[in-house]
């Protein structure tokens, strides 16, 4: 049956026609798959699903896989596939986004900075240093999907805007604009966190 | 290089005048010529701020943008606060790695899945 496990697959079809091995190209980013479908479900166990789920199809699908795309982004690709897949399954269509609202770029300009806010405080932000890690990632759990994604994507897994926009079928002008608000709510929620915890003082207070 | 961005900084972006709106001064920036550019406004520069951050500047601005985001004094704090901040992002990237059983698991099923084609 298994022949191997570890980071060689000793089956065939590990390596495509163009030469490209799957436990070399794809299997490595088995934990950016999974913190991706982490953040996409939010449960250990459905990521867990689909994170196999990813890789069978990706299995399947490596003669399509052409070496030059990333093959991260590839597999972040199919990944958001078979989860939109399966949450159309189970009937949970309940996160239909207003693209239109979100992308006017007047909505935009009109929201107020933390860099605003804190100019006079900390003008060059040094109060990110402090925050602990785990705030961080709760923070970005917090974000409305449609940010939370690209935020994730761009910030924490390098992908350029026009791998983004591959992976979330989106257009790059989308990706900008919800990267862009999607910083400034997850700075507002630093910026509490940093006042509550006293890291920074509030402007003009004292 | 960067040393010398901040002794431009030093004596050519002389663009302190409160912030937005103000043109940074194109600078008697020391070095020889600097094929004297106009600077573009900071608000046009700091709108682009993300897209320099995340190296997608293109366009015909491209130039202009990163030119007046490396050299004015006022938008260095801007462009340090979105650096803190996404450095701090990068840095969380502690968040989950997947179990052995995990990866056991998907490496069985695909050695398995060759069989069943």
């Amino acid at each position: 049956m298994v022949k191997s496990l570890g980071n060689e697959l000793s089956v065939p079809g590990d390596r495509n026609a163009q030469g490209a091995s799957f436990s070399e190209e794809a299997v490595p980013h088995m934990d950016a798959v999974y913190r991706f479908a982490l953040r996409l479900s939010g449960s250990r166990d459905e990521a867990e699903d689909l994170v196999q789920d990813t890789y069978l199809r990706a299995f399947r699908a490596w003669e399509q896989y052409s070496p030059g795309t990333r093959c991260k982004s590839w597999l972040f690709t199919i990944c958001r596939n078979v989860f939109l897949r399966r949450r159309e399954r189970s009937q949970r269509h309940d996160a239909i986004l207003l693209e239109t609202a979100l992308d006017d770029p007047r909505a935009i300009s009109r929201e107020a900075s933390v860099f605003a806010a804190s100019k006079d405080e900390d003008p060059e932000g040094e109060f990110f240093r402090s925050i602990v890690d785990d705030q961080i990632f709760a923070a970005i759990e917090e974000l409305p999907e449609e940010y939370r994604l690209v935020v994730v994507l761009s910030d924490l897994e390098d992908l350029s805007y026009g791998e983004i926009a591959e992976v979330m079928e989106i257009p790059v002008g989308t990706v900008k604009s919800r990267l862009f608000r999607g910083r400034r709510q997850l700075q507002h929620r630093l910026y509490d966190y940093a006042l509550e915890m006293g890291f920074i003082s509030k402007g003009g207070d004292n | 290089m960067a040393f010398f961005d901040s002794l431009k900084r030093l004596f050519g972006g002389t663009g302190r005048n409160g912030g937005s709106g103000g043109a940074a001064s194109s600078g008697s920036s020391g070095s020889s010529d600097e094929t004297a550019v106009a600077m573009i406004p900071c608000d046009e520069a700091s709108a682009r701020l993300f897209e320099y951050l995340d190296g997608e500047l293109e366009g015909v601005s491209e130039e202009e943008v990163r030119r007046h985001l490396e050299v004015c004094e006022a938008c260095y704090p801007r462009v340090q606060f979105e650096k803190h901040f996404m450095e701090a992002l990068r840095r969380s990237q502690n968040g989950g790695r997947v179990s052995e059983t995990l990866r056991g698991r998907v490496l069985q099923s695909l050695a398995q899945d060759e069989g069943l084609d």
